[in-house]
């Protein structure tokens, strides 16, 4: 689905004592079928910017569009009821919006709702619970019996078992272990993969995650958008993404820890994912000659 | 969607009100509750509207802020007005709807009601939108102290007071986040027969009622792990001061109250 958002700005408790501008004018456009991230720092608007994505959050100035909803200040919650089965968020720590009796009732509420009969909830529920990994011995249990992973991925169950055309996470893989969260980053990845017309929007403070997995990051400051590039154009301008305090990926600064030890050989110093720099390392090896000391 | 809830927030300011002793706000809160009920005078009665609105204007919360406030409020001044209107039997019959009989005592009783709680509500926050929650408990279990004596538990009265308080911000986010996710997921507050709309509360209140449970624990055992065991011996980093306009604040409630009395039963 694409996105659109025209002058979108978003205050927190307007006209009050308390008021906070949390987005300004932000205008940006994400395509149809793309894996976006969204850097940031906390309070740097972007998890108030996605929550517009699919009509939690209404803009207090400006608009924008979501595929071909149109959603404006004065849009009704009811004509956003459909756009929401099709925008499916997972929110940070997603394992606290679960309350049914069996993990198989949680997952089928979110189908339920949209109108789904109890037969085609239920396979639904059954399908993405086997795509997410709990066998089915868990399904007739307590979801506050399962384990912290457990409970995530029932979680995540629920809202792709909406089916949905674009999932926005946001901080999919806080509090996780290492290794849970590349599964759970790889697992989302899969699912974009999986057919041409899924778009993902990723929220995260990660910037190995966004380089990785991302088609195009978007970094917001303060409230507005203020770079929109492919990773590869973004790591390049170092400087500017030092001075919003966001660095770059690991697999950048370790080419380039090691070319002050020694010269690469000619070819992409910049890579992204872990494969591509363990690549250059040992190509960088193979020029500087193996087991020397001083590395 | 909880943006206008004003009960137990604060608003930072340097005014008056807000440099008060916390004891004395109060204190002249509860001398008012009390006597406020108590008179039917009207020359106490404007007393006790002019007190409310000196109040209001002297800790300089924006009009605006409180009226949003007070909007739900106004909902339950205006029901227990027409409860009164129509249950109070007394006076002269004012209207005659057939199978409502409107009677002069029950505008009246319905009147006093009504006032007297707008006021009370206004007093009261003006009391917590200039104390910080901190202050308040220090203040309230400093009043409670001398019941000690008589071993009614007052620091942990005031603590359960302050962690509770505490926790009303933090509450109202995890709820609007819980909402958030279940709308997400396509619950509908807003369509629907009662009963629906009832039901599509439980998915709220579960995971709500699950993650304070879980945030009592985490409380319990962090201060325990710093060492809390209740209040014998501890001393406060936070002095009170009474100030002389503490005590001219509350001399000026007092005489409400004495006047309230007199008229009552005296004159």
């Amino acid at each position: 689905m694409q996105i659109k958002t025209n002058n979108l700005s978003y205050i927190y408790m307007p006209r009050t004592p308390f008021e906070r501008t949390a987005l300004e004018q932000v205008t940006l456009e994400i395509p149809s079928g793309q894996f976006t991230a969204v850097l940031g720092q906390t309070g740097s608007g972007k998890s108030t910017l996605v929550q517009h994505f699919n009509g939690l959050l209404k803009p207090t100035a400006g608009s924008l569009t979501v595929g071909d909803t149109p959603i404006s200040p004065n849009t009704k919650q009811r004509n956003l009821q459909a756009l929401r089965r099709r925008v499916g968020m997972v929110f940070q720590f997603p394992e606290h919006q679960l309350f049914d009796e069996t993990v198989l009732d949680d997952v089928m509420y979110g189908p339920l709702n949209f109108g789904f009969d109890r037969e085609e909830a239920e396979q639904r529920a059954r399908k993405w619970l086997a795509e997410t990994g709990i066998s089915e011995a868990l399904f007739d249990r307590s979801p506050f019996d399962l384990s912290g992973g457990q409970m995530r991925r029932v979680a995540i169950a629920g809202v792709l078992a909406l089916e949905p055309e674009m999932l926005v996470l946001d901080e999919p893989t806080a509090g996780l272990d290492p290794e849970g969260q590349a599964t759970m980053m790889q697992f989302f990845h899969d699912w974009y993969k999986a057919e041409p017309e899924r778009s993902v929007v990723l929220v995260t403070h990660n910037i190995d995650d966004a380089a990785a997995f991302a088609d195009d990051i978007i970094v917001m400051s303060g409230g507005d958008a203020v770079m929109h590039e492919t990773p590869e154009d973004l790591f390049e301008r170092s400087g500017e993404l030092a001075a919003r305090e966001l660095g770059q990926p690991r697999t950048v600064s370790i080419i380039e820890a090691l070319a002050d030890c020694g010269p690469f050989p000619a070819g992409d110093n910049r890579p992204l994912t872990l494969d591509a720099a363990a690549d250059r390392i040992s190509r960088w090896l193979e020029t500087n000659g193996r087991g020397q000391e001083d590395v | 969607m909880f943006d206008h809830v004003i009960i137990g927030q604060y608003i930072p300011g340097k005014s008056f009100v807000h440099a008060l002793d916390p004891r004395a706000k109060l204190g002249a809160v509860f001398v008012f509750l009390i006597f406020l009920f108590l008179t039917r005078d009207p020359f106490a009665l404007t007393l006790a509207l002019l007190l409310a609105v000196t109040a209001f204007l002297l800790a300089g919360i924006p009009f605006r802020f409180y009226l949003k406030g007070m909007r739900f409020i106004a909902l339950i001044i205006l029901f227990t007005f027409l409860l009164h209107l129509f249950m109070t039997q007394e006076g002269a019959l004012v209207f005659d709807f057939g199978f409502l009989r409107v009677y002069s005592g029950g505008l009246i009783e319905g009147g006093l009601i009504g006032y007297r709680l707008f006021l009370l509500i206004t007093m009261a926050s003006m009391l917590t939108l200039t104390t910080t929650p901190v202050d308040l408990t220090d203040g309230m279990e400093r009043l409670m102290k001398p019941m000690a004596k008589i071993n009614v538990p007052t620091h942990e009265l005031a603590l359960m007071m302050s962690i509770a308080l505490r926790f009303i911000p933090t509450l109202l986010g995890e709820t609007s986040k819980i909402v958030k996710a279940q709308m997400t997921r396509g619950a509908n507050f807003s369509e629907g027969s009662l009963w629906k709309r009832l039901k599509a509360v439980i998915p709220i209140l579960v995971p709500l009622f699950i993650q304070s449970f879980k945030r009592a624990e985490d409380l319990a055992t962090a201060m325990e792990a710093r060492g809390y065991a209740g209040g014998e011996g501890r001393t406060k980093f936070r002095q009170l001061r009474w100030k002389n306009s503490d005590t001219a604040v509350m001399l000026l409630f007092v005489l409400f109250a004495v006047w309230s009395v007199l008229s009552r039963w005296f004159i």
